[in-house]
């Protein structure tokens, strides 16, 4: 009885399933294809990759499923993500917070992305992938070297995470549903 | 840049192998299609982009009138794979349409636009075939995606992103039935009444995860995997059972709460094995849990709790039993502050966010006190248990000045040591024997010393621990408690030297030695009991 009534639940959960579009940013070998693959076991059915570049969906919560999309690559072929822009629902900016040499280059990229007038309304998360290393920066001193400070009306989060062992990843895809839902309804209203 | 093709070599090597392939009068679509039916292109986006740019630079050579730039050239080649994901990828919900297509390539021709009729020709062709790759098969593919590890079913109870480890290369600490109910779910909220039911399960306790098995002929550590106990199992990192005493309605329940603030209640057979359990997974969650990460943040700089990592800590026993220790000292000083009255007046002046920040950050930390403060107490019984002071020497025990409670242990164990020292300076003077065991002889008239090793705290020097990996990977032979395998420690002075070469002739779990440590947790009836 217990087993068909979660099941039950499962169901009543899954209607009004809304799908958004979820865009992953972030330097080479910050670690978003580990994120993805965390994300690929997660799925029921197994199928050989497209050929092309990385898709994924992910249902982080009952009743809501992204299509998260991994858009790297330099400022060469960054015009092509541009259909990708429009009709984006929130952003997932994967940093490697270990290497403190790169950081401008994220927050450049960063901004970048966020200034486009087709984003300038996505909620994004960013991912402080590999904090678990003795080099990393926390939160707090990435908020000040990515000066996010200076982000205003628009909501951010920043997560740490440690993407190999998947720590952080949940955390960080459940804000981001919450952020996307908050934002349909502000601008549904 | 980390760039897997950045250095010359490996871009010579791209550029030759390019040249086995012949382009000549072929559309640019087809030349792909060559490629990628030889070539599996994978790994991030960045990869396949530079990838792409060799190919485009070959392709360019062999139809040198197609296009004016290699850089024309590669923007149009990914713009099809882009494509090709966009068409062909179930997981795509909205597919492109040629128009945005088109539209998406303005300008990027060298700065003015590819011809209509060369991408109709390209979008027409990727739609009604797409790329395939013939190196990679589905049934291999898959049997990949199985060894990479298990696609676990989704559930509220377990984290997806979070892989299980393999349960045939850990240790189970406890097994037995149990009821569970569900009371609070992860993100605070109660559990739905349709799911709250008590429900009977086989438990066991391997590692940092209870696997709740429907009965006890599935425990088998190969069949863990495929079976759905997985959806039901629950980490312990972090994790703090406690006796619900205050839960009246059946009898010997205990509550654990997990790390992300879910709660169950389990109800045992006996009161007996309810400490049992909770011994257990206090133990299990006291040694194995790594330290916090920072919280996260968001735009609104709200109060958030640390994230309290699934990995298994990198600390031995000993050094988590410091750790821990600063942690309860860390959060009684930043409890005092967040209490102090000025902070309160501060507070009470501010916004009604500031109220409700304070007061979570104050349930939070007193919440880690109390959990801090189990693991301490619980390490130290079983430090107690196997006859050793918390850095892994053995110890004196002092009947009368055996507490429980955590607080006051720390004062009496320094008298401990202390009045062992005084002993065993008097044993040296009488006895030229001095380090044979002998406490009849040590006992001073006043009967409260129990056994007496010569140990002398502060000429033993105890260095800072080492932990060396290829004695994890060489010694995996013995699966229990290989955690807990541990270095000797460097002894400074030659007389400590002199003491170690003595202590090797007597019961392992009394020298001074962090080996002995291992051997005394395999041997001591009192783990044997928790090994079950």
């Amino acid at each position: 009885m217990g087993l068909f009534l979660s099941h039950l639940y499962n169901v009543i959960a899954s209607f009004g399933t809304e799908n958004s579009r979820i865009l992953m940013l972030g330097l080479d070998a910050a670690g978003k294809t580990t994120i993805l693959y965390k994300i690929k076991l997660n799925e029921n059915v197994q199928t050989i990759p497209t050929i092309g570049f990385n898709v994924e969906t992910v249902s982080p919560a009952p009743g809501i499923s992204f299509t998260v999309w991994d858009v790297g690559g330099q400022d060469k072929i960054r015009p092509l993500w541009m259909h990708y822009f429009q009709g984006t629902h929130g952003l997932l900016y994967v940093i490697d917070s270990s290497d403190r040499e790169r950081i401008q280059e994220a927050r450049d990229e960063l901004f970048g992305v966020i200034n486009n007038e087709n984003m300038s309304k996505v909620p994004f998360v960013i991912i402080a992938n590999k904090s678990d290393l003795p080099t990393a920066l926390n939160c707090s001193e990435l908020i000040e070297e990515l000066n996010l400070h200076s982000v205003s009306k628009r909501r951010w989060y920043i997560q740490s995470a440690c993407a190999i062992n998947g720590d952080g990843i949940c955390e960080a895809m459940q804000q981001m549903a919450k952020m996307v839902k908050d934002q349909r309804k502000y601008t549904s209203t | 840049m980390k760039d897997p093709i950045g250095n010359e070599f490996n871009q010579l090597v791209a550029e030759e192998y390019l040249k086995l392939f012949d382009f000549q009068g072929d559309t640019l679509d087809r030349a792909l299609r060559k490629f990628v039916k030889q070539f599996a292109i994978i790994g991030e986006a960045q990869d396949r982009e530079r990838v792409l740019h060799f190919f485009a630079t070959r392709y360019l050579d062999c139809n040198p009138t197609t296009f004016s730039s290699i850089d024309a050239c590669h923007m149009l080649t990914c713009a099809i794979m882009l494509l090709n994901t966009d068409l062909h990828d179930p997981k795509n919900p909205k597919k492109m349409k040629f128009e945005e297509f088109s539209d998406n390539l303005k300008d990027l021709n060298d700065g003015i636009d590819f011809s209509k009729d060369l991408l109709k020709s390209l979008y027409n062709a990727i739609k009604s075939e797409p790329l395939m790759n013939q190196t990679i098969d589905s049934e291999d593919y898959n049997i990949a995606r199985s060894l990479g590890g298990p696609a676990h079913g989704y559930s509220n109870f377990v984290n997806p992103f979070l892989e299980i480890p393999d349960p045939s290369k850990t240790v189970e600490y406890m097994q037995g039935y149990v009821n569970r109910k569900c009371c609070i779910e992860p993100d605070g909220k109660r559990t739905p009444f349709m799911r709250r039911s008590w429900k009977t399960f086989y438990a066991s306790l391997r590692d940092m995860v209870l696997y709740l098995h429907k009965n006890d002929s599935q425990t088998d550590t190969k069949i863990i995997l495929c079976d759905n106990s997985i959806s039901n199992a629950i980490r312990v990192h972090h994790a703090l059972a406690t006796e619900a005493k205050e839960y009246t309605k059946k009898q010997h329940v205990f509550r654990l709460r997990t790390a992300d603030w879910a709660e169950y209640l389990f109800q045992t057979s006996d009161h007996e094995l309810l400490k049992k359990w909770v011994n257990a997974i206090n133990f299990v969650a006291a040694t194995f849990s790594s330290p916090p990460l920072p919280p996260a943040i968001d735009s609104t700089f709200r109060f958030q709790r640390p994230l309290l990592p699934s990995v298994e800590t990198r600390f031995t026993i000993f050094e988590q039993f410091e750790f821990i220790s600063n942690q309860i000292t860390e959060i009684k000083k930043q409890l005092q502050e967040l209490k102090s009255p000025e902070k309160q007046v501060i507070v009470q002046s501010g916004k009604q966010r500031e109220i409700l920040d304070n007061k979570d950050k104050i349930d939070y930390l007193e919440y880690e006190l109390t959990r801090y403060e189990t693991y301490a107490d619980r390490l130290h019984q079983h430090f107690e248990e196997l006859n050793l002071d918390h850095t892994g020497s053995p110890k004196f025990i002092h009947s009368t000045l055996i507490t429980t409670s955590f607080n006051n242990n720390n004062n009496n164990n320094q008298n401990a040591h202390y009045h062992h020292h005084q002993h065993h300076h008097q044993n040296n003077n009488n006895n030229s024997n001095s380090t044979s065991v002998s406490s009849a002889s040590d006992n001073d008239g006043s009967g409260i010393v129990n056994q007496i090793v010569p140990y002398n705290k502060s000429e033993n020097f105890t260095g800072p621990i080492e932990p060396m990996s290829f004695y994890h990977q060489t010694n995996n032979s013995s699966n229990r408690f290989q955690q807990h395998q541990i270095l000797p420690t460097r002894n400074t002075t030659n007389r400590s030297h002199n003491q170690y070469a003595q202590y090797q002739k007597k019961p392992y779990y009394q020298q001074n030695n962090r080996y002995s440590y291992l051997m005394a947790v395999q041997n001591n009836p009192i783990m044997k009991e928790h090994m079950l």
